[in-house]
């Protein structure tokens, strides 16, 4: 088969790596320390020494955007790994089984669509209260609905497939049926999904911020940065420039991903 | 040849249909009404019937890949529902079945190889070489070489699928296979090399073939004896000649004339109307809608199976009484 070159994936691709070598080098090296105050430096505007200028704290900006990534990487590869495990598992078996098992686990997922999610995510924070911690399990949660519902959908429709019912007429039990025919079929579709809620987790998870009730200071957050920002919008505008691009970026750029394995998916289907 | 394989004695099989509104009563859709016949050992026994009619249900039914509302799959003598899950298991290692979709009957994330290695895996048959050794002699049987180990199923064409879904069957060295309309996806031309496949290796392993289909040339072609299907229910069965030459039924009698298109005496007969719904079948006779024979007690009682000579089995009222309503030629 021929390979189809798709632009937004290759796009999405570039931005992610970008942002993911970003973060990377972060870990080890950051122009400046990200929570250095600097009184008599404060609200620069952007210079050599500090690109991004500083904030009201006279802390650098590229730096505290640097280790931002990584929260931002942290609580969406988490929180995505929370939903698609408890989410495939919910999926799998409804879409597997069928019947009153089904029935149950996708009125339940019903009843989880039915809550708003970031009302359901301030809630399980205002019960379990604010960190970085209870942010990922709250965005997690969030995210089991979508998962599942794809799983269970990729699971009915490739049970039905005569090569399942070959397999299991050589004898082939639940488990290999499971993991050797459905699964390697159900991962394209998951694979957006996972893209989708990666961007997702991380627009909530600075929302969250943004309202004061996701990752707590030191912690930098994007989310809290833009808050930070805000009161300086028209003296320091490049703060919230900055920030907002940063968020900007990082959730096009998974979009853009997520768009592109679609499409690539439906040139083979 | 006389010893019957598989035995089917009076399967039913109703699928729910989902309910419209909650206070609407259950109801059915009877794809398979009654069906009873045998497959002896060593023939190719065809079932024919337009789409619909339930030939595939029957053939799931008996690889026990659906459940029965009623009666009873017996193989060499032994009810299949009463198995263990052991012997279950070691029971399909003798019944395998084809489909008709070559591209829906392999998995597309897989290798010819592994698809092929997959049962003797599930059977933990021998080891890695003698695996090894018995795909390659598989795919020699169908006519493919060890090159088309590592493709995938998007790599071939349809018959070349349909050959790796035979060998994957056969692999096993089953006793009896269904063939649910094996080769009704593929071109003419393709079809042919696929029925000698199946017909030497029917030869080489003595097989016993269900071959399910529409096509009756093919049937025709490949079967020992036929059972045409109509609603869920056999109308007529026998022996191919008797049936190609000689169609009781008025409905077999209708299919039949459809290919004898060469001779120009005998006129095609169309039958109107379309297959009734399942789920709301006809009181009386199932295609007393359609018949041209038609009578009263057609559209109240159900006929009873009359017998010709030897195996020929006839279910319709114009056999019923001693002197037929129309001279049998």
């Amino acid at each position: 088969m021929a390979k189809e070159k798709s632009i937004p994936f290759y796009i999405g691709i570039g931005i992610v790596s970008f942002l993911l070598v970003v973060m990377l080098i972060s870990i080890f090296y950051t122009p400046h320390d990200p929570n250095a105050m600097d009184s008599t430096n404060r609200l620069a505007a952007p210079s050599l020494e500090h690109p991004f200028g500083t904030d009201n704290f006279g802390r650098d900006i590229l730096s505290r955007v640097m280790e931002g990534s990584q929260t931002a990487f942290i609580i969406g590869i988490s929180a995505v790994s929370i939903g698609l495990i408890i989410g495939f598992i919910l999926g799998a078996s409804a879409g597997y089984f069928g019947g009153w098992v089904d029935e149950i686990i996708s009125r339940f997922i019903d009843a989880m669509l039915a809550f708003p999610g970031i009302l359901l995510a301030i809630m399980l924070i205002a019960v379990f209260s604010t960190g970085m911690t209870n942010t990922i399990i709250a965005l997690g949660i969030m995210s089991i609905p979508s998962f599942a519902r794809i799983t269970r959908s990729s699971f009915m429709q490739y049970k039905k497939y005569d090569f399942v019912k070959a397999s299991i007429a050589k004898g082939a039990g639940s488990i290999r049926i499971i993991f050797h025919h459905i699964l390697p079929n159900a991962i394209s579709p998951t694979l957006v999904a996972v893209a989708l809620s990666f961007s997702g987790a991380i627009l909530s998870e600075s929302g969250l911020s943004y309202l004061g009730l996701g990752v707590q200071p030191p912690d930098p957050s994007w989310g809290r940065m833009l808050k930070e920002a805000q009161p300086y919008i028209t003296s320091a505008p490049w703060y919230v420039f900055i920030t907002g691009v940063a968020i900007t970026l990082l959730v096009l750029g998974f979009n853009l991903l997520a768009d592109g394995l679609r499409d690539k998916q439906d040139k083979k289907a | 040849m006389t010893e019957a394989l598989v035995e089917l004695e009076n399967i039913h099989k109703y699928y729910k249909q989902r309910r419209r509104k909650l206070t609407d009563k259950n109801k059915y859709v009877k794809a398979v009404h009654g069906v009873s016949f045998s497959v002896k050992e060593g023939e190719s026994f065809g079932l024919v019937g337009e789409s619909g009619s339930g030939k595939s249900t029957v053939g799931q039914v008996i690889l026990q890949l659906t459940d029965l509302t009623q009666g009873s799959v017996r193989y060499r003598g032994k009810d299949v529902a009463s198995f263990t899950k052991r012997n279950l298991k070691d029971w399909r290692k003798k019944v395998q079945i084809v489909f008709q979709d070559p591209y829906a009957s392999l998995n597309p994330k897989k290798t010819v190889g592994w698809i092929l290695n997959e049962p003797l895996t599930i059977h933990k048959m021998g080891d890695k070489y003698y695996r090894k050794n018995k795909v390659l002699q598989t795919l020699e049987d169908v006519g493919l070489d060890d090159s088309y180990l590592n493709r995938y199923p998007h790599e071939l064409s349809g018959g070349q699928r349909q050959r790796v879904a035979i060998a994957s069957a056969i692999i096993l060295n089953p006793e009896f296979i269904v063939i649910d309309e094996g080769v009704s996806a593929l071109d003419v031309s393709v079809q042919a090399q696929i029925l000698n496949l199946l017909k030497r290796l029917q030869k080489k392993y003595n097989l016993t073939y269900l071959f399910i289909s529409h096509d009756l040339n093919v049937v025709q072609y490949f079967c020992d004896r036929i059972a045409v299907m109509y609603l869920g229910e056999i109308v007529e069965i026998g022996k191919t000649e008797e049936l190609g030459t000689s169609p009781r039924h008025p409905y077999a009698e209708a299919l039949f004339s459809s290919i004898l298109l060469h001779d120009e005496e005998e006129k095609r007969i169309v039958l109107e109307g379309d297959l009734p719904n399942p789920a709301d079948p006809p009181s009386g006779c199932p295609f007393h809608t359609r018949c041209k024979y038609a009578m009263n007690v057609c559209r109240v009682t159900k006929p009873t199976t009359s017998f010709f000579s030897g195996e020929h089995k006839v279910s319709c009222h114009l056999y019923n009484e001693k002197d037929t309503v129309r001279n049998i030629t």
